[in-house]
């Protein structure tokens, strides 16, 4: 398996690559670049391709068409009593291709690195500490999760929002924040027990595959030609 | 000084919580397409971030919160990822710039310009996102937010450049005030956690 011989370095190189190549590829060149998202998500992590199947997706792109569509240079078509444009049509198709090109690169990177590894990865390049806070903000989410629907459940209870607004969302956030602290203080305790030190702590370990250092190379060649392309 | 645990955990939970606003509300209100989505979560975003800063006021800290939210949002479930990702880094780089420019102190001014900045990016990333990657052009931009902002705002769409300072203004003053309820906030809270004292 291909994907299991790529590293982090070699995703996030797949992801900037493919936004490089939206970006620069203006015009019908665009379907270049989805082509070429598409191919490094067929290689290395095709679950990325499954954003193809979702609604939500669609139903943006869409928006982004038709809205394209209407309201983009001259009326020159008519659909029935609508007025459409011929330009406004092309750069609705352009853009749904580069909508769909940062769709999947984006989703590519999410299907096949951590976000532990990305946090390793920033660690590296001086951002220190960011590893363990993001570790934290992971195992965290759940409880906040449900601290909130209890706090809303209890303010339900009360009467909701029907009277005094602003009082209510102000205990309802108060309330959460206090939790979110007193939780804070448990984990910021428990890891002082262990000994743990954002001075001495080992950064989050990077995982690399054989294949990183090629496809660093090749994406870098296509890149540099597309800049350089007159 | 040095970075302590205590700073990272804190640091944690309100960069927690604003990915959890960025999940939650942020993702309903930009699937219902409400005017001014962006504008929404992003006030929210920084009474988060920057309540949190009142607890650690420190250089960087609202861009550790910042990318722990992006890295959050990265990984929800949700197709549109990357333009809020890159909204929240610029945000929260936006912050720091004021409260740098303010001195970098947890009182309410600095607080206030921080949110100010940091919101006027949710008016400004569509000139971006759509505008330039997406191919666009930055006219077609201007006249969609204008057509927007006169149709929520009351005012003649034919006065673009009106509608457009309008749009600017309400996003800097909801950036305000985000940053002055904020430091509020940050009060009550030490005051219910710790009876008696009071935040710097």
């Amino acid at each position: 398996m291909l994907a299991a011989r790529l590293g982090t370095p070699g995703a996030l190189a797949c992801l900037l690559a493919s936004l490089l190549a939206a970006v620069l590829w203006r015009g019908w060149h665009a379907a270049l670049a989805l082509v070429l998202a598409a191919a490094l998500a067929a290689l290395f992590h095709p679950s990325a391709l499954l954003v193809l199947r979702s609604r939500a997706s669609w139903v943006f792109l869409a928006v982004l068409f038709v809205s394209s569509a209407l309201w983009m240079g001259t009326p020159d078509l008519r659909l029935g009593f609508v007025g459409l444009s011929r330009e406004g049509l092309a750069a609705g198709t352009q853009m749904v291709l580069r909508a769909l090109t940062i769709f999947i690169a984006t989703h590519g990177l999410s299907a096949s690195t951590s976000p532990g590894e990305l946090a390793g990865l920033l660690e590296r390049v001086g951002v220190k500490g960011l590893g363990f806070t993001v570790g934290v903000a992971f195992n965290l989410l759940p409880a906040l999760e449900r601290s909130a629907q209890r706090t809303w459940d209890t303010l339900r209870m009360r009467g909701g929002l029907r009277r005094r607004r602003r009082m209510v969302l102000r205990l309802a956030t108060l309330t959460v924040m206090s939790n979110a602290l007193r939780r804070a203080d448990e984990i910021a305790i428990a890891a002082e027990v262990r000994g743990f030190g954002p001075e001495h702590a080992r950064p989050l370990p990077l995982r690399r595959g054989a294949l990183d250092l090629p496809v660093i190379l090749v994406l870098l060649g296509l890149v540099a030609l597309l800049a350089l392309r007159p | 000084m040095r970075w302590t645990t205590r700073d990272f955990v804190t640091l944690a939970v309100f960069g927690a919580l604003w990915g959890m606003a960025e999940m939650t509300v942020g993702s309903l209100i930009h699937a219902l397409r409400l005017p001014f989505a962006g504008l929404g979560v992003s006030t929210l975003g920084m009474l988060a971030a920057l309540t949190g800063y009142g607890f650690v006021p420190r250089r960087g800290a609202v861009l550790v919160m910042g990318l722990v939210s992006a890295l959050l949002k990265a990984f929800s479930i949700g197709s549109v990822v990357l333009g809020p990702m890159l909204a929240i880094v610029v945000e929260a780089l936006l912050a720091e710039s004021g409260l740098l420019l303010a001195g970098g102190r947890a009182r309410r001014g600095p607080l206030m310009l921080a949110g100010a900045l940091a919101v006027l990016w949710s008016f400004l990333h569509p000139f971006l996102t759509v505008g330039i990657l997406g191919g666009e052009g930055l006219v077609e931009v201007a006249q969609r937010a204008a057509r927007m902002g006169a149709r929520v705002l009351g005012l003649d769409p034919q006065a673009l450049a009106l509608v457009l300072a309008a749009l600017v203004v309400l996003h800097l003053v909801a950036g305000a005030v985000a940053g002055s309820l904020a430091l509020d906030l940050g009060r009550q809270l030490t005051r219910r956690r710790h009876p008696g004292t009071e935040q710097a």
